[in-house]
Order: C-alpha cells, then sequence, then structure tokens
C-alpha cells in the first residue's frame, strides 16, 4: 500500500502544543522503541517463546516500516506504551492505523496508577475495536483524567496470529497524524538486562521525518540510579538523510556494580540494567545452606481478557508475561541476582485449588514448569502449601471451588474482616501427598499455611500441621515441613502462637520453622529484629532443639520508630534495609533469609508512573534491590553467623565465614541518619552494598551496610576505629513526673568511647553541664514547655559542636494520690500510697459477667495494670524494660475460671495483697504492692495504667483504658503517671 | 538641629575579680566646651561637626587598666565614637542605637589624659554613662571575653554592611552573638586586648554562617614605618556552631618592639558571596 501520509505530512508536525503526538517512536520506523510487546502465556504452556514485533516495509502507512506481530500460537499480545504526561481534565484521542490477517478484537486501554499519602488511585478506561483485514484508523477518546493521575500509558491486547500497527497518535485533538518530533532517537531494547562488568555495546537508533538533511548530535550519560550520580560519555552523531533511519553503536566500559540508565538528551526512556557479579555457584539448594529467596517471583501481564472464564468463577490463572525472556531465562536471571529461592506465595497463580481443580483430580502442568524451571535454572524453590483455603473475605473469590464449598464455614471472624474456613482434613492430607511425591525428585522443602496464626487456633494448626507431615513423610521421608509460618503482621503475636503449638507438641511435626518478623524489622525496631529471633530460638529450645529457624516473608522493612503498623506493603523502603535484613538473619543463625517481594526487585524502564511494578514492568530488570541482593550473596551465600561484634554502641557489626571459611564484617549505622568514620587496618578493605571496593582506609558508613574484608584469617575486627558523626545525641524526650512536679526529661547518650563534656539546655532554660561517661547516658530534666504537644529544640554541646535536636516529647495523663480518676464508663480507680505499698482501688460496673480463656487473663472481665517503674530511661525505646511489669486480676468467669491475681514473669507476687468484692457482675478491688516488689525503695513518681476488660459472652469485647490504649502492651510510652507530692 | 551631647554619669561600683577600682571624676568636673549645662548628673551642650570632653585619670600604679561605660548614638550612622587616651586615639567604638557596654584597655602612666571625642556633619546624639576605671591584675588580663550582649561595641566594622547583635536561640549558651550579613566581603577588628609579649595565647570563639571559610586573624595594630606582625588560620565556617580556636605565641619586644605597648587585638575576615556570618563567644585566653 502506497505511503497515504506523505513526508509533506511532516510540515503538520504540529507546533501546536494541543495537537502534539505524545506518542514517541508513533511510526515505529525505530521498530518497537519505547514499546514493549508481551506474549501473555498460561505457566502450563509448553513453549514461552517471548512476544516479537518486527519492522515490515511490505505495508505501512507512515515512513518507510509498519509494525508486524507474529503469533502463530494465538497468545494474548500485549502491546504497551511508554508513560504519558497529560494535563488532567482535558480529554486525549488515542488513534492508530491498525489491520489483521483476519477480523479480530483489539482491546485498547488506558491505564493510570498513582500513589500519595491517601493510598492507591487506579484509572482505567477502555475500549475495544474490531480490526479488520485491510488499513482502517481506528479512534478513541478517553475520558478526562484526575488531577490524581496525572500519568498513564496505554495497552493493546489481541490474540490475533497476525496484526500490523502504524501511525500511532496520542493527543489532544484529531489532527492529522504526526510524529511527535522531526528527529527521534532511541535505545534498542533487546538486550539482557543483567550484564557482567566489562565494555558493553548499546544500539541506538535515530529516524529524520523531515525533508531535510540532518546532522543529529546525542548526548549520552550513565547514571547510578543508587547514587543518583552521572558520568557523561562520548556523543553518538547521526548524519541523517530525510526519512532515513540510521543505527549506532555506544561503547561504554562498565566497571561498577549497581543499577544505572542509559540515558539521552532527547526525550527518550532510559536504558536500565544492572551490573553485576558471577555468583560462585549456578545452582543452589536448600541443603547447602544459607540463602536469600525472593516472594511470590512470577511474571504475569495484566490483561485476562482473552482467557476463558473459571467453570468455577475464581480469578482466572494469570499469563506469564513472555517480554524479552521466556520462563528459563526468568529464572536464570533469578539466579543470577543472587536469590537462591522462590517461595510460591502471593503470586496470584500458586493455589491448591488451582491445582487440585477438581476432588481427586490434579492439573500439574503449572507446578511443573514452575518447579522444574526453576530448578533446571539453579533456584530451589519453598511451595506454601494451604492459604486462602482457610480464610475467606466478604467477596469470596474462591467461593465456587470445590475446597469451599467442602470446608467448614465456622462463623468465626478473623483479622477483623474475614471469616475462619476449615478445609477438609483428608483432602488436606491427601493433597499434601499427591504434591509432594509429584516433587520429591526436585524440591525438598514444603511450607504448611500462609500465616495461621491471623485465623487459625494452636489446636487447629496444629491438627492440620500433623496432617501435612504425616502425609509428606510418607511421600517422601527426607522432605522438609517447614511449619508454624506465625506473621507478627496484623498485630498477630507470633512468640505466643509459637509458644502454645508448643504446649501442644506441634513442633514434633515440622522439621523446620518460619516465621515473619513484620513486628520487628530491624536492628532499630522497638523491638529489636535480633532479640525477636532469639524469642523464637527461645521458645524453640523449650519444645525442641536445634529445629532450624527461617524468615519466609517481611514485604516491607522499615525502621519503625513508632509501634503503629507500617503504611503498605507497596511502601518504598531504602536498599540498604534489605540487605541489613539478610546480615541480622545469616547473623543470628537463621537457615533461611526470604524477606522480599518479587515488585520489590523489578525495575520498571518505560512505565515508571504506574505504581504497581508487576504491570508496569516491561521485562524483568533487576533493580538495585536485586544487584544489592547478588553482591550479598556472592559475599556470603552459603556463609556462617559468627556473631554480633561490639565495636561502639549505634554501630551495627556482625562477623561472617563466607562458604570458604573467609572472614568477613558487615556493619552500619543502626539508627536512621546516623553515620559512623571508619578508619581501618591496612589489611582490611570496604566494600559498599553493590560489592564495589571503596577506596582509602576512612570509611564513612550510614545506614547502608558496609562489607569489610581481611587478608588475615583471623582478623582483629576490634583494630578498626570507630568515630561517630554525632558525638552526643538526644534519645528521647517524655514529661513526666519528677520531684513532684511534671518535668521534661531529656536523656542523652555518648556516642564515643571517650567521656565528653556535655552541656544542654532548651530555650528559655539555663544550661546542665555534666560530664558523660564513654557510651554513657543521662536523664536530666527541664521544666515542661509552654507548648507540651510541639516539638522543642533541645540544644546539646560537647564543647566544640552545637547541634540542636528537635523532638516531640512523649506525654501522657497523670493523677495524683486520692484523686477519682474514670476508666471508660464504668470504673473508677484511686491511688493510695504510704511509704511501704502503692494501692489501687478499683471500683467496676458490669451489667453481666461473661467468660474466658484459660492462662489468658485478658480475654475476659478483669482488671489489667501497667507499671514502669523508671520511665525516664532507654527513652529511645517504647518497648517494655526490665522496669515494666504487668498484673492481671480477674473474678471469676462466666464459664467457671476462678478469680485469681497473676503477673508478668519478673513480677513476684508475694506480698502483693489482693481484695476482691463480687457480687457476680460488679466487682470492686484493691491491690496492694509493696514498692520492693517494683525494685524500689519506696514513693516513687512512677508511669502506670489502668484497663478494665469487658466480657459478655465467650471473651473479652471491650477494653477501657485510663492513659493508653490497645497498644499498651508493649508501648510503655502510653502509659499516664502517677504525680507524688 | 543642634548636635547635643548629654553625658550621663553613674557611678557603679562593681569590683570585678581582683580588679580595683578606681575614681573618676564626675563630669561636672570635666572639660568641656563653653555653654554646656550641667543639672542631674548630665551635660548637654549644642556643637558643630567636632566636640569633645576630657578628664584626667590618676592611676595608682603602671600594668593594664580598664575603663568600661555605657553609650549610645542614635541617629550617628556609622560615625564611631573616639576615645583618647594620653596622645592617641586608642578606640573608636561603632555608632549605636541601643546601649553597648564598651571597654578599653589601655597601658600609660600617670596621670593620663582621657577623652571622648564626637564628630559628624550631621546632628546627633551622644549619650554616656556608667564609666568606670580599673586598674587590673594578672589574673584579669588571662581570659578576656568579647560579649555580643554587651552590643556591639566590641568590634568595628572594617569593610562590609555594619555588624550587629542578635539574640541566637540555637547556642549552648543564651544571649546575644555578632552578626554580619551581606554578599561583599567581610572584616571585622576588635578592640585591642592585653597580651604579654613572649606568652603564648588561645583565641577560641564560637561560629556558624553560610557554608565557606573564615580567617582569624591576631596582630599588634598596624602602625607607619613599624614591622607589622600577625597571626591567623582560616577555618570552614558551616550552618551548624563549630568552636574553632588558634594558639600563638606573642612574639617578644626583641621580635617586635612595638608590641611592648601589651596590646593585641583580633580581626575576623570572610570572603564575598557569603552571606552570613555569626559569631559568639570570643575568647583570649593567657596559656600556661
Amino acid at each position: 500500500m502506497k505511503n497515504i501520509l506523505s513526508l509533506i505530512s511532516v510540515c503538520a508536525i504540529l507546533s501546536c502544543a494541543e495537537g502534539k503526538n505524545l506518542l514517541r517512536n508513533s511510526s515505529f520506523e525505530l521498530g518497537s522503541a519505547e514499546y514493549s510487546i508481551t506474549a501473555g502465556i498460561p505457566y502450563s504452556a509448553s513453549d514461552f517463546s517471548p512476544g516479537k514485533a518486527e519492522t515490515d516495509a511490505s505495508t505501512r502507512i507512515h515512513g518507510k516500516y509498519s509494525l508486524f506481530f507474529p503469533n502463530p500460537k494465538g497468545n494474548t499480545m500485549q502491546f504497551s506504551s511508554h508513560d504519558l504526561r497529560l494535563i488532567p481534565g482535558r480529554h486525549y484521542t488515542f488513534s492508530c492505523w491498525i489491520k489483521a490477517e483476519k477480523n479480530t478484537e483489539v482491546e485498547v486501554r488506558f491505564r493510570s496508577c498513582s500513589y500519595d499519602s491517601k493510598g492507591y488511585h487506579w484509572k482505567n478506561a477502555l475500549t475495544v475495536w474490531n480490526v479488520t483485514p485491510g488499513w482502517k484508523q481506528y479512534r478513541f477518546t478517553f475520558p478526562a483524567m484526575p488531577e490524581t493521575n496525572p500519568t498513564g500509558n496505554l495497552l493493546l491486547i489481541w490474540i490475533a496470529e497476525k496484526l500490523w500497527l502504524d501511525a500511532a497518535s496520542f493527543s489532544e485533538t484529531s489532527a492529522p497524524y504526526s510524529p511527535a518530533e522531526p528527529i527521534e532517537t532511541a535505545f534498542d531494547r533487546g538486550g539482557n538486562p543483567l550484564l557482567f562488568p566489562g565494555k558493553h555495546h548499546f544500539p541506538v537508533k535515530a529516524v529524520n521525518y523531515s525533508n531535510q538533511k540532518t546532522r543529529h548530535r546525542v548526548a549520552l550519560e550513565l547514571y547510578d540510579v543508587f547514587y543518583r550520580k552521572s558520568v557523561p560519555l562520548k556523543p553518538v552523531v547521526f548524519d541523517l538523510d530525510p526519512g532515513t533511519v540510521a543505527e549506532q553503536t555506544v561503547s561504554v566500559n562498565l566497571e561498577r556494580y549497581g543499577t544505572f540508565e542509559l540515558r539521552m538528551n532527547a526525550d527518550s526512556t532510559p536504558l536500565l540494567f544492572s551490573v553485576i557479579g558471577e555468583l560462585p555457584v549456578r545452582s543452589y539448594s536448600f541443603r547447602n545452606g544459607f540463602s536469600v529467596g525472593i516472594n511470590g517471583h512470577l511474571f504475569h501481564i495484566q490483561s485476562t481478557r482473552f482467557q476463558a472464564e473459571d467453570p468455577d468463577k475464581s480469578p482466572k490463572a494469570p499469563l506469564f508475561g513472555a517480554c524479552g525472556m521466556n520462563l528459563d531465562e526468568f529464572f536464570a536471571r533469578t539466579r543470577q541476582c543472587g536469590f537462591g529461592s522462590i517461595r510460591l506465595h502471593d503470586d496470584g497463580v500458586f493455589y491448591w485449588w488451582r491445582t487440585e481443580h477438581e476432588c481427586g483430580r490434579y492439573d500439574w502442568r503449572i507446578t511443573d514448569n514452575i518447579i522444574r524451571k526453576a530448578r533446571k535454572n539453579g533456584l530451589d524453590v519453598l511451595p506454601r502449601l494451604g492459604s486462602s483455603e482457610f480464610v475467606a473475605y466478604g467477596k469470596d473469590k474462591f467461593a465456587g471451588t470445590w475446597i469451599r464449598k467442602a470446608g467448614k464455614h465456622t462463623g468465626v471472624k478473623v483479622i477483623g474482616r474475614a471469616w475462619r474456613i476449615l478445609p477438609p482434613p483428608e483432602a488436606w492430607e491427601r493433597f499434601i501427598y499427591e504434591f509432594v511425591s509429584r516433587y520429591r525428585n526436585e524440591i525438598q522443602c514444603y511450607e504448611i499455611i500462609n500465616e495461621p496464626n491471623l485465623f487459625l487456633t494452636p489446636e487447629q494448626y496444629t491438627d492440620y500441621l500433623k496432617r501435612a507431615y504425616r502425609a509428606a513423610k510418607k511421600a517422601d521421608p527426607d522432605s522438609v515441613v517447614v511449619g508454624f509460618c506465625a506473621t507478627g503482621d496484623l498485630n498477630g503475636n507470633l512468640g505466643k502462637f509459637l509458644e502454645d503449638c508448643g504446649k501442644l507438641g506441634a513442633f514434633q511435626f515440622a522439621d523446620a520453622v518460619s516465621f515473619h518478623p513484620y513486628s520487628a524489622q530491624l536492628d532499630d525496631s522497638p523491638v529489636p529484629a535480633e532479640q525477636q529471633i532469639r524469642q523464637v530460638f527461645a521458645i524453640l529450645r523449650k519444645y525442641r532443639k536445634d529445629l532450624p529457624v527461617w524468615n519466609s516473608e517481611l514485604y516491607f522493612i522499615q525502621s519503625l520508630k513508632g509501634l503503629r503498623k507500617p503504611v503498605a506493603e507497596h511502601g518504598e523502603f531504602p536498599v540498604g534495609n534489605l540487605v541489613r535484613r539478610y546480615l541480622i538473619d545469616l547473623g543470628e543463625g537463621l537457615a533461611q533469609s526470604i524477606p522480599a517481594w518479587a515488585p520489590r526487585i523489578t525495575g520498571v524502564d518505560l512505565r515508571p508512573e504506574y505504581r504497581w511494578p508487576n504491570y508496569a514492568a516491561s521485562t524483568f530488570i533487576p533493580n538495585e534491590y536485586a544487584a544489592a541482593t547478588n553482591a550479598f550473596s556472592r559475599f556470603l551465600e552459603c556463609g556462617k553467623g559468627r556473631g554480633a561484634v561490639p565495636l561502639l554502641r549505634g554501630l551495627s557489626a556482625w562477623s561472617y565465614e563466607d562458604q570458604n571459611g573467609s572472614p568477613l564484617l558487615a556493619c552500619w549505622a543502626k539508627d536512621e541518619g546516623e553515620t559512623f568514620l571508619l578508619i581501618l587496618p591496612e589489611n582490611m578493605q570496604a566494600y559498599d552494598l553493590f560489592g564495589n571496593p571503596l577506596p582509602g582506609k576512612k570509611i564513612e558508613t550510614g545506614n547502608n551496610p558496609v562489607y569489610l574484608k581481611s587478608r588475615d584469617r583471623n582478623p582483629d575486627w576490634k583494630a578498626i576505629q570507630v568515630i561517630p558523626r554525632r558525638k552526643l545525641q538526644v534519645t528521647g524526650a517524655r514529661i513526666l513526673a519528677g520531684q513532684g512536679k511534671r518535668v521534661l526529661a531529656v536523656e542523652i547518650r555518648n556516642n564515643t568511647n571517650q567521656e565528653q563534656q556535655t552541656a544542654v539546655r532548651i530555650p528559655g532554660t539555663p544550661k546542665q553541664e555534666f560530664t558523660l561517661k564513654p557510651q554513657g547516658m543521662r536523664t536530666i530534666h527541664f521544666p515542661v514547655p509552654a507548648a507540651e504537644k510541639e516539638e522543642v529544640g533541645i540544644i546539646v554541646s560537647d564543647g566544640s559542636e552545637i547541634l540542636t535536636h528537635r523532638i516531640r516529647p512523649v506525654s501522657g495523663k497523670f493523677c495524683r494520690p486520692g484523686e477519682k480518676q474514670t476508666v471508660g464508663r464504668n470504673a473508677e480507680f484511686q491511688i493510695r500510697t504510704t511509704p511501704e505499698f502503692l494501692e489501687f482501688q478499683i471500683q467496676v460496673r458490669d451489667d453481666k459477667r461473661g467468660g474466658r480463656i484459660k492462662d489468658a487473663p485478658w480475654s475476659g472481665d478483669g482488671v489489667e495494670l501497667f507499671l514502669d517503674t523508671a520511665p525516664g530511661r532507654e527513652l529511645d525505646r517504647q518497648a517494655y524494660t526490665d522496669s515494666c511489669y504487668r498484673l492481671f486480676l480477674v473474678p471469676e468467669s462466666s464459664n467457671g475460671l476462678p478469680e485469681a491475681l497473676t503477673g508478668s514473669p519478673n513480677l513476684d507476687l508475694r506480698g502483693i495483697v489482693c481484695t476482691l468484692n463480687d457480687s457476680g457482675s460488679n466487682y470492686t478491688a484493691a491491690i496492694r504492692i509493696p514498692w520492693k516488689n517494683l525494685g524500689l525503695q519506696g514513693p516513687s513518681g512512677i508511669a502506670f495504667d489502668l484497663a478494665v476488660d469487658d466480657s459478655d459472652g465467650e471473651r473479652r469485647h471491650r477494653q477501657d483504658v485510663w492513659a493508653g490504649g490497645a497498644e499498651n502492651w508493649r508501648n510503655r510510652f502510653l502509659f499516664g503517671f502517677l504525680l507524688l507530692p | 538641629m543642634k548636635t547635643s551631647l548629654a553625658f550621663l554619669f553613674a557611678g557603679l561600683t562593681i569590683p570585678l575579680a581582683a580588679a580595683s577600682q578606681l575614681p573618676v571624676d564626675d563630669f561636672s568636673q570635666w572639660k568641656t566646651p563653653r555653654d554646656w549645662k550641667a543639672a542631674s548628673g548630665q551635660l548637654e551642650h549644642p556643637f558643630t561637626k567636632w566636640t569633645s570632653a576630657s578628664t584626667t585619670l590618676k592611676l595608682k600604679k603602671e600594668g593594664v587598666h580598664r575603663v568600661t561605660f555605657r553609650y549610645r548614638t542614635p541617629g550617628a550612622a556609622g560615625v564611631p565614637l573616639k576615645i583618647r587616651i594620653g596622645t592617641k586615639v586608642a578606640a573608636a567604638f561603632p555608632a549605636t542605637e541601643n546601649w553597648s557596654l564598651a571597654t578599653v584597655y589601655f597601658r600609660e602612666k600617670s596621670p593620663v589624659p582621657f577623652a571622648f571625642i564626637a564628630e559628624r556633619k550631621k546632628p546627633y546624639t551622644l549619650q554616656i554613662k556608667e564609666m568606670k576605671l580599673e586598674a587590673l591584675e594578672k589574673t584579669d588580663c588571662r581570659k578576656i571575653r568579647l560579649n555580643a550582649d554587651d552590643g556591639v561595641s566590641p568590634f568595628r566594622t572594617m569593610k562590609g554592611e555594619m555588624h550587629q547583635t542578635i539574640k541566637v536561640k540555637d547556642h549552648i549558651d543564651e544571649g546575644a552573638a555578632f552578626l554580619c550579613r551581606g554578599n561583599g566581603a567581610k572584616d571585622l577588628r576588635s578592640i585591642e586586648l592585653p597580651a604579654t609579649p613572649g606568652r603564648r595565647y588561645r583565641l577560641s570563639f564560637w561560629t556558624k554562617g553560610s557554608s565557606g571559610t573564615l580567617r582569624a586573624t591576631v596582630d599588634g595594630g598596624w602602625f607607619p614605618k613599624t614591622k607589622y606582625w600577625s597571626f591567623g588560620e582560616t577555618m570552614p565556617v558551616s550552618e551548624q556552631w563549630k568552636k574553632h580556636s588558634m594558639e600563638f605565641r606573642c612574639p617578644t619586644e626583641q621580635e617586635y618592639p612595638y608590641l611592648k605597648r601589651g596590646l593585641i587585638s583580633c580581626r575576623f575576615t570572610v570572603p564575598a558571596e557569603q552571606m552570613e556570618l555569626f559569631l559568639k563567644g570570643i575568647e583570649l585566653e593567657e596559656l600556661p
């Protein structure tokens, strides 16, 4: 077909911004540059060849080529544009010349996904074109986008075996087609986005749409994504005749590890890639030792339009997004990044009901492909068996499956918004047997039920675990059953769950224990990560020693300054945090660390403004999280932890041995924003997060880990000099009771190994001067500022530097002895003190006595006391200290449990006198606690709180708290204060 | 409008350390131009362009003496108040709208003429009160502080916009700091401070400002046909308060004969384009 739109149309390259075509390479003279073409292939398929696009000179509308898509297998083809920046509120029209070999439907979608403090904003607009043989121009005008969605991108989806595109336009007007610019340049994206150091060649193409010969200079730079630094490269110059396309090659010497963009000074998408090192071992197995893994790591396209509906109306199986890679290549890249395993969970594919679609009939095609190809490419696989089968939400996607129909709907609400379902135990056991039998020659480890502590009782879980264990061992005696998978997410109390399961004997039905440390993410969390790991080990030691422990999920890794729940699984967190978690897990002796979720490690080149990476990514481009994982694995896969090395408080330092026995130290500043200067001895070398050697012997270390290697076999790590950037630090401030009045307590810490002459003041007060011992801490008191809820500037000087620390003091309620205090609507108390004791006199009005759970006094009617006898200490730590105590006083419950006074393990109950007057519903109590039981000589302005629990049925349904709230059980900063005269 | 000089004198006697206060003649005894009126401890006199009020200070012994007085010069706009002691102008204090405590150190033989000299084309008012004369012991001279709470008087601006004092809220010590602002280069010179030739000293100070550098210098003053001595260091300036110090030896009289006058001053120089410089807690301390 002749060129309908001649070069003269170039003159119509609109100077008017409204009519400007926002699509780059819209005439496809540069091939598919600026677009991605993905073949959506069922995971059950036998051929995962990626989608292709070819320039076709034999038929075109504009320029010399159209873009042709051969699709002999009839896969779902997804053609996606780069990001398009819009003006919200305006209408845009997409037009495109298309032809197909046969009549076919093409879905056209404009999609946008943005993210702000209010969450995600999804906007989709779609239409369907009925495309015929013969070129025809199709148009669609999309509804205007709101302010929340100023960018979007286009998707075209079809299944035709042959389709052509040309002359695409996206603009505010319906003007005749014209390209975006008279000269366009673009990188060719066909290459592997994972490179090893060395010289690499990158093709760059240019097209001249104008009617004049043009010399076009393209300035290039190499941009380091993590360090945000650019290095200019030699420019490329094109001499272009009118209407021609040319290609040149840019040679770049890639000397550093990391993630980079090759950028040009034109409006074109940078080329994103990572530079990694070779792993010592190509193929990994859990048997080999410690490794880091990845969750949910499959790669789908968004559309399921052309897939048949599931007869059960269950979600359609996603399609593998074969773009620039097949499934083998996808797994190979994953392994090259340093991941040893993938955990089959949260991938949208792996479900019991999908494998056993009818009772007793199994379709193994999907899991065969995934597991066998992953193994073939060096990855081990941890299938998580059992998840959504045990819980149903309001709109139950799986309601039509036989497993759901056969399950027992308990009517018990869990996680606040879902229902507990108990799948048929025999079917469960049978499925485990079949699954393990199927893959006994490929994999060994199986995880049993995701986060069961959120929706199953310990008894229920133990039963399912026992059945799974029995079935797995019958199918493969060498199988490794990874049990418990307990989570700290969503207020899940993982420690209690493990303890309760232990009491039931559940640990004999597992070969390893997994947990999800959401409630203790890093070493600077309120409960430090390593402390939680030790607590888990301590629990296990009571019931079964030497069980390996795995961290099998931690999607978001943020240093928590408060005990608030992390905002979203998709929130950004620093790359260094991921590696810190790996290092803590290995350092504390975990057998495996599988924290991250797949979107975290996926780079997005063409559509970074689309904030759901799973759907925005074109091909799997491992990003800086993956590049950092590669470095970790090169250093420490199959290594061993040798314990923490106390160099200086505030610097976390851990010693390791790599798989060859060579020593290595990893260290980082624990607290956010802190830095330390390390001065290394001659025989040590430092490396950054990506394994790049750091020059010199003076290494500035912030929150991102630094690796240190020594030439000595047994290095003395303590020979490293550590100098904190901030000698003195304000760790916290709190308004509390001091000397009979409210005072502002400020805690100062000496970060150095020397004495520091310290001066501190807050504006409007004289300074206080004192000497702080090396690594010492002191709490000093100031008058309470007038605006006590505002931030206070605390000025600290070490004699050579002054820093102002801005901090919002923690505050709380105050009361004096004898003052009547109310708790909710139905309880009061007052406090009495003598030189010998502290007494609470409590009155509770209750219309109905309810039940409670044995050994869980907080689960029924009763009173809880929270006490902190050193509220001015460790002001950087909201978690309980050794000076925190708890008391529970419960009347007799409606289910026959007797009245009782119990306390936390650190509280000696001897000498504590309690009198309870119980009418059967209302009750009054007096609890007299000797000061010495609290470790005090006499009356002291302690922090405390009092909660009244109310149960009217089986268990507590309400809790009223005098000062704090629901987080009292782990946040001592919520308590109020006793103000003594 | 006639310029009037109002001298207000209040005799305060607060001894400092080992310093011993010496009597100063009441202003009514001072030598002043004709038609001056004295009432309630205040002298006023209309003058044009130049005027002076003088007295003779009777010193009991040789050594370092210190005169302090409070002054202000509303409307003076940059014209300094000079002090002549003996035959030389010993100090010049910057104009200030607010009361400032001025200090001048000197070594002279008794009796020594002392005069305030005010000169300006346009009229303004000069007010002076609380004048005090002290004979200092060695211990009094061991550590000398230039305090911004005294007002602008401890320094003169030699280059750049006139310096000022400002209360700062972010320093460990309450009170004011000296502040230089403006785009151009800045140069501050302090009053002369007692220093013994041959002794070691430390000049220390807190500073913060626009990121860049600061040059701190001490010298014995500049005199024609005299070998000039100075010592200086360049220090970084950051946006956080940092304390700097420099140690130096005051040369002997043999090395620099003019230093036998026993007085040095310090200078702070900031290059152009560093918009702000704060100085606080400036101390000259004799080292053992």
